[in-house]
């Protein structure tokens, strides 16, 4: 039994209980959250792939012989470096369809005469215009003597340079 | 509260009180709940973690070797296992294809074509494949519910995908990777012209094979087919007369001893002038012929990666001088490495 002061009915009790059951249940099921970690996982889905295009790139094909990135860096240059990256980060499975990742690469090295780290632009595949983006880098080891062209001017010397890309979605 | 407030006991209507009440808590609740979202996300799981889920696959993937996963020594990798055999396929636990757990991202193309030879789960005890989609969710993708999948893979310089796994939805979760994929089967090739012995030796010291520590470039006749091309036949009707002998040295010194070699595989298969398998001896050779070590036959007969061994094949006219090959880096070479894409959908 209830009073009139404060109280549910039994209907209205029942009633509220079976809404507020119900409603929970939808807002679970159904809300969509957004949480740091769904962004984290985007930007690691770039990054990772990022880094495995670096990675396939300073591979060689065989013992003893040079990797692509290190060809590119020592000889070839920043367009054939352009081409071979953008090839591998915007290829996917299925051979019709093609993925419009944008990336800028840039070169750090140490240069012996001032002592200072300097950079130079590798390629890049369009302009930044801040663009929500990742980086990737990795170390390549380079000996640019002649004959080769050394396109980015570092020192003739054997040194350890850093390639830095910066990734993101067209 | 005034009497016209009031309602009366039999009455079914809501009071403004109890929707105003319940309106506010409702606002708080879906606040709160946004809010707190981490908190509750195991019970959004299966269409928050799609993501991560489909990360942790291609890791697992394109990072690890699977289980078991022994390199080298006489236990087999889980794509030497046949699984037709129930005691061999309840040893795979986990399905990777890269080479070594140290060298992520480069893949083993044998792994690769084990995993994507598969029958369906309820067709698949007594055949050597991988059950589809029960050993996929089990041994590879985990979790606490079965989800779906899409893994494909292609080479980038070749137009034909591999897969395994449904059609996907229109949203699902995604990683995509790329990798080296390690081209199996070193090859030799052998000048088997006219000369003074009957008999050509293959010597083959694992020690120095095993010595490259990058399992990328590295010759693996444990774990990969090996090819021994014989060219430069300049006498007609040159035959081999008995099937390859293989001879054992001991690790301790002394005298090889002969070991036969079994007829099923792996063994070692020998392929005539026609390019077929050699059904009887003596078997016609040409300048097209080849034998091959199946992958798995070293370790079938208890090698490791210290053993020193000679693979000998009599042949009815004198095709070489009588000193072995040496089947090492000078002399074998191995294809050099392929880039493949791979795509996981899981939802």
């Amino acid at each position: 039994m209830v009073d009139g002061l404060g109280q549910l009915y039994t209907i209205e009790g029942v009633a509220a209980g079976i809404l507020m059951v119900f409603t929970a249940y939808l807002v679970i099921s159904s809300t969509t959250v957004i949480t740091p970690q769904d962004i984290h996982i985007i930007d690691l889905q770039l990054e990772q792939l990022g880094n495995d295009a670096l990675a396939i790139l300073d591979t060689p094909d065989s013992l003893g012989e040079k990797s692509l990135l290190q060809r590119q860096i020592e000889n070839d240059g920043g367009n054939a470096f352009g081409e071979n990256f953008s090839r591998i980060i915007n290829s996917k499975v299925n051979p019709l369809e093609v993925d419009n990742l944008k990336f800028s690469a840039i070169l750090y090295y140490r240069d012996i005469s001032s002592g200072n780290t300097l950079s130079i632009p590798i390629n890049n595949s369009a302009t930044y215009l801040r663009e929500k983006a990742v980086k990737v880098k990795r170390w390549v080891y380079v000996n640019p003597v002649p004959p080769c062209s050394n396109p980015f001017g570092l020192n003739t010397r054997n040194q350890t340079v850093l390639v830095e890309v910066l990734l993101w979605r067209g | 509260m005034s009497k016209k407030r009031k309602l009366s006991r039999e009455s079914g209507q809501l009071s403004i009180d109890f929707l105003v009440g319940f309106t506010i808590f409702m606002i708080a609740f879906i606040y709160v709940t946004m809010m707190m979202s981490g908190l509750l996300i195991n019970f959004m799981s299966r269409t928050v973690d799609y993501d991560a889920v489909a990360y942790r696959t291609g890791v697992i993937l394109v990072e690890d070797p699977g289980e078991p996963r022994y390199y080298i020594g006489t236990t087999n990798n889980w794509h030497l296992l046949d699984l037709s055999i129930p005691a061999e396929r309840d040893s795979l636990k986990r399905l990777g294809l890269s080479l070594q757990r140290l060298t992520p991202g480069y893949l083993q193309q044998q792994k690769i074509d084990k995993f994507f030879t598969f029958a369906s789960s309820s067709a698949c005890s007594n055949v050597d494949a991988l059950c589809y989609p029960r050993d996929y969710q089990e041994k590879l993708i985990f979790g606490d519910y079965p989800y779906y999948f899409n893994i494909s893979l292609r080479y980038l310089n070749n137009p034909n995908i591999r897969y395994v796994g449904e059609i996907p939805p229109p949203k699902y979760g995604y990683i995509r990777r790329v990798a080296k994929v390690k081209q199996p089967g070193a090859s030799m090739e052998l000048n088997v012209t006219n000369w003074t012995s009957q008999n050509v030796i293959i010597r083959m010291d694992f020690s120095q094979l095993y010595r490259i520590s990058n399992p990328l470039y590295r010759i693996d006749p444990l774990n990969e087919k090996i090819t021994i091309l014989l060219r430069n036949f300049t006498i007609p009707n040159t035959m081999m007369q008995n099937p390859p002998f293989v001879y054992v040295y001991p690790s301790s010194g002394g005298a090889p001893t002969p070991l036969m070699v079994p007829v099923d595989s792996p063994t070692i298969l020998v392929y005539d002038s026609t390019g077929s398998r050699c059904a009887s001896y003596p078997c016609l050779m040409s300048n097209s012929s080849y034998i091959t070590v199946e992958e798995g036959f070293f370790k079938r007969i208890r090698f490791d990666e210290y053993s020193l061994i000679e693979i000998n094949m009599t042949f009815n006219q004198p095709v070489s001088d009588g000193s072995p090959y040496i089947f090492d880096y000078s002399t074998a070479s191995l294809p050099p490495p392929e880039t493949a894409v791979i795509e996981v959908k899981i939802w």
